[in-house]
């Protein structure tokens, strides 16, 4: 097929859905971004027809936000932290699993990928809460005298997100540990390495960039998180999400929600962006 | 020589800790809902179906999942039609800007979706849609069109290409060859890519609490503006039809694909 | 007239050039090998004809019909993929008769029609059964099935036999000889298997980076390579490189120091090589013969030996018939001899 019939087929093929995207996804963070620039009066009636970078001024220089970003780049760093701690030597586990309980297993860890985050969550709440089940089990045990105040915590929102987001990070590394080639280990236990050396030597250094785009994912999504620290994190413990979510519906101040949203995309493609430059091409080149 | 190559006792012990940890949550949220009581409590001796009942006489909540139910088949639904010629051209074809644009229609997985609220909810109110179904099929067949595509791209990667040469040079002329040749081939990711962007639609929650408007609440966002309120069983109910429901969803995804290959992808 | 002819065929992708100008003409009934090492340009041009790569340049011209300028879908030849290509989700049946639906063919006659190919490849009992249930080997029957139902003017092989195991892959070449015998269909084969090419030919188009380096019977390109890279890509041969030297008692081979006595027929004087094929050099007592020398490695193969000997004019690979007795032991002095015509002049390659 010439080259001309081959552009003309790959571009009418992929334009309706790049046509939809364009508008329906282009269009509109364009208009926040522009709403983002407008000022805000609530007794002057709502959006003024100002434009500045007041609200990003503000954003980015007021305490209170600074509290939140702080915390909210402290929780992803703690979540990301511990789901590679749980996560990598997990999905090493499963890996050596033999079928049936393989697939089994690995449908368990990975199937509450698809329910629904606020289902998830619910969980935590009735364990965690001061009438939840952790609480009624240990006053009954007598353990405690009155319940604990697990829920609305940095601890519990940290925990709740481990939950939500580890199958990802051992999705990430059991993709890396498939693509090993077994004969490489089988060759460092013929030279003498025990199962130990063999897991931290020849195996782990082969799967990093697995462990790398898992925190990446796990970091960006946590970063971004709005259900669970909602829930879980109660109305004192603001992450940016939750904080973008209070201004626009809450204050209906829309343009300094709209500068928070644009903010928090910012840094996620900052991020992405960014990782997958640096970190990706030195792999590459190592492991070819 | 066996042994040597299984896993030891702590790993063991490790495995089995993960697993209470990732099941725990579930597994509470399904034992609370059969509970007689009044309050949150696990069934001891009686398992009473009283919250599942009032489930069912419960209005809002039968709403919302009727309208997550529709909202998931018609958002399925365009995004796959969408999906599937894009799918065809970006896996079959090498032109300028194939990166670009496949990097573009995938883009939807990193974006936050509290900044995918925001903007859609911005556009719909500036075209006086807000809230209204439509708006909501509009945004979660983009939402879960990466979901589609993947999964749709996946199966043009197969042995489809040398397949279609074939029937070419038996005399089928291109739409004969896509009709008879190529579409059942793909027939296995283009249900499993639908199936799979309705499990992501009926799931979604933040970027629809922004767009959906009183009349057209889903069920997630249903489940969660009662969470806010307080924590009931009725609730532990609800969310335990749904696990249920995905249950039965894996099932026929694993049918029609292999379940595998969805959760994990094709290596 | 002939039956299917490459017109000065080439394919360029941008800077690089795939196939040279091709020139190749094939008589009705043959049954044709396009051999070579990866990236000679033999799938390319097998495709060019296919109808599934535009030439850059030159024409196909099949019963003195231009084919370049119409699709694959309306050529109408028998293509047989690398990959066999079987459609997974209809049964052999439905495979084979795919063809003759997209002609129209009415019941009866594509009933029948089936039933011949199933025949014809050996494949009757397993009419019901869908591809994934099948064989390597089966399916490859199925694809040829399928190719020769529609009953073409020219059928297209490419690689068919590559991904069968060895012993598989003797049988299919025999059988697929002997079907094509008995179709009479003209065949083009590509492969990068010498021996196979061998085996089933009439003749045998040698290429090398895109261009022809060699076309001829079976027989011919073996005994007479005329280029140096033919004489290697096909069997096995020892290269001789030295100086003619035309002396008062005949004209000399000298290399390295060594000297042996040429046919009076090659009187050129100057640089030469020289192919001689292993199983041409007979062991003589040391001192007697052409050359002398020390019997290195020697590996036994069953029906043959492999000695591998070092002389004055380099290591010579010899090959023994096995009749039955220990060759030559490693470390003996032995002298080596061949007919005259063992010796072929070569040209060095382009």
């Amino acid at each position: 097929m010439s080259t001309a019939r081959t552009n003309a087929a790959g571009w009418s093929l992929t334009a309706p859905a790049t046509l939809y995207f364009g508008l329906l996804l282009a269009v509109p963070l364009v208009l926040t971004f522009v709403l983002s620039l407008h000022g805000f009066d609530a007794n002057l009636g709502g959006i003024l027809d100002s434009r500045s970078v007041r609200n990003y001024t503000a954003v980015l220089s007021d305490p209170y936000y600074y509290t939140i970003f702080l915390r909210t780049f402290a929780l992803s760093l703690l979540v990301t932290v511990l789901c590679v701690l749980i996560g990598v030597p997990e999905a090493y586990f499963l890996f050596r699993m033999r079928d049936p309980w393989r697939s089994l297993c690995l449908v368990m860890v990975l199937g509450p990928l698809l329910i629904s985050v606020v289902v998830r969550t619910l969980g935590w709440s009735i364990l965690l809460g001061r009438e939840g089940l952790i609480n009624t089990l240990l006053l009954k045990l007598g353990i405690v005298d009155h319940p604990l105040q697990m829920i609305f915590t940095f601890g519990a929102v940290t925990i709740a997100m481990v939950h939500v987001l580890v199958p990802l990070m051992v999705l990430s590394v059991w993709t890396s540990l498939t693509r090993l080639d077994p004969a490489v280990s089988q060759a460092a236990r013929s030279l003498g390495a025990g199962r130990f050396k063999v897991m931290w030597r020849v195996v782990l250094p082969q799967i990093t960039p697995g462990i790398l785009s898992g925190s990446l994912i796990v970091f960006a999504l946590t970063a971004s998180a709005f259900a669970t620290p909602a829930l879980i994190g109660g109305r004192r413990l603001k992450v940016v999400a939750t904080t973008a979510y209070d201004e626009f519906l809450g204050t209906l101040n829309w343009p300094l929600g709209a500068a928070i949203a644009m903010v928090l995309l910012l840094i996620n493609v900052v991020i992405i962006v960014g990782y997958n430059r640096a970190v990706e091409r030195r792999f590459t080149r190592r492991l070819g | 020589m066996k042994n040597n190559d299984r896993n030891g006792a702590a790993a063991l012990f490790f495995h089995l800790l993960f697993m209470g940890f990732i099941l725990a949550p579930l597994v509470v949220v399904c034992l609370v809902a059969f509970t007689p009581n009044d309050f949150l409590s696990i069934p001891t001796r009686h398992f009473s179906l009283r919250w599942f009942v009032s489930l069912w006489g419960d209005d809002d909540f039968t709403t919302a999942f009727k309208t997550s139910l529709l909202l998931g088949v018609c958002s399925a639904t365009l995004s796959s039609a969408l999906a599937l010629p894009a799918a065809m051209g970006l896996a079959r074809y090498r032109f300028p800007g194939r990166d670009t644009i496949n990097a573009f229609l995938l883009s939807p997985l990193m974006i936050p979706p509290v900044v995918l609220g925001i903007a859609f909810l911005r556009l719909f109110t500036l075209i006086n849609m807000g809230g209204s179904f439509a708006s909501l099929v509009a945004c979660h067949a983009l939402l879960i069109f990466p979901y589609a595509l993947r999964l749709i791209m996946a199966a043009f990667a197969g042995q489809a290409d040398e397949a279609e040469r074939a029937a070419r040079s038996l005399g089928a002329g291109r739409w004969t060859t896509f009709r008879r040749i190529t579409l059942p081939m793909i027939v296995p990711g283009l249900v499993g890519g639908w199936v799979l962007a309705f499990i992501n639609s009926f799931d979604e929650l933040t970027a629809t609490i922004f767009v959906a408007a009183p009349a057209t609440i889903t069920l997630p966002v249903r489940i969660y503006m009662s969470m806010a309120e307080t924590v009931d069983p009725m609730v532990a109910a609800v969310s335990t039809a749904i696990i249920a429901l995905t249950l039965v969803a894996m099932l026929v995804l694993d049918r029609i694909y292999g379940l595998n290959k969805v959760l994990v992808g094709n290596h | 007239m002939t039956y299917l002819r490459l017109e000065n065929l080439c394919k360029r992708f941008g800077e690089s050039t795939a196939v040279d100008s091709i020139d190749l003409s094939i008589a009705q009934g043959e049954f044709v090998s396009l051999l070579g090492p990866s990236g000679c340009g033999k799938t390319t041009t097998l495709q060019m004809i296919a109808g599934f790569v535009e030439p850059s340049y030159g024409r196909i011209l099949l019963e003195g019909r231009d084919l370049t300028p119409i699709p694959p879908e309306k050529r109408g030849l028998g293509i047989v993929f690398q990959s066999y290509a079987l459609f997974p989700h209809m049964t052999v049946t439905q495979n084979i008769a795919f063809g003759l639906d997209m002609r129209r063919v009415d019941s009866g006659e594509r009933e029948r029609r089936v039933r011949e190919a199933l025949e014809l490849v050996h494949l009757g009992p397993h009419a019901k059964r869908y591809p994934r249930e099948l064989s390597g080997g089966q399916r490859q029957r199925v694809a040829l099935a399928r190719a020769l139902v529609i009953a073409p003017p020219l059928l297209l092989l490419d690689e068919p036999l590559s991904n069968l195991d060895a012993k598989l892959r003797e049988e299919m070449q025999d059988e697929l000889r002997a079907i094509q015998r008995k179709v009479g269909t003209t065949t083009l084969m590509v492969t990068h298997d010498q021996a196979e090419a061998l085996a089933i030919s009439d003749r045998v188009v040698l290429l090398n980076r895109g261009g022809i380096v060699r076309i001829d019977t079976p027989h011919a390109v073996y005994e007479d390579p005329q280029q140096a890279f033919a004489a290697h890509f096909i069997g096995q041969t020892n290269l001789v490189t030295g100086q003619v030297e035309l002396r008062a008692e005949g004209p000399v081979l000298s290399a390295n120091g060594t000297c042996f006595a040429l046919p009076a027929a090659m009187a050129t004087a100057g640089a030469a090589i020289f192919s001689l094929r292993p199983e041409r050099i007979r062991l003589t007592a040391a001192g007697a013969g052409h050359v002398c020398g020390r019997v290195g490695q020697r590996t036994f193969h069953g029906d043959h030996w492999v000695l591998h000997v070092d002389t004055g004019l380099g290591p010579l690979r010899v090959l023994l018939a096995n009749d039955g007795r220990n060759a030559v032991a490693e470390g003996e002095a032995v002298g080596l001899d061949w007919a005259d015509d063992a010796l072929r002049p070569v040209r060095e390659d382009a």
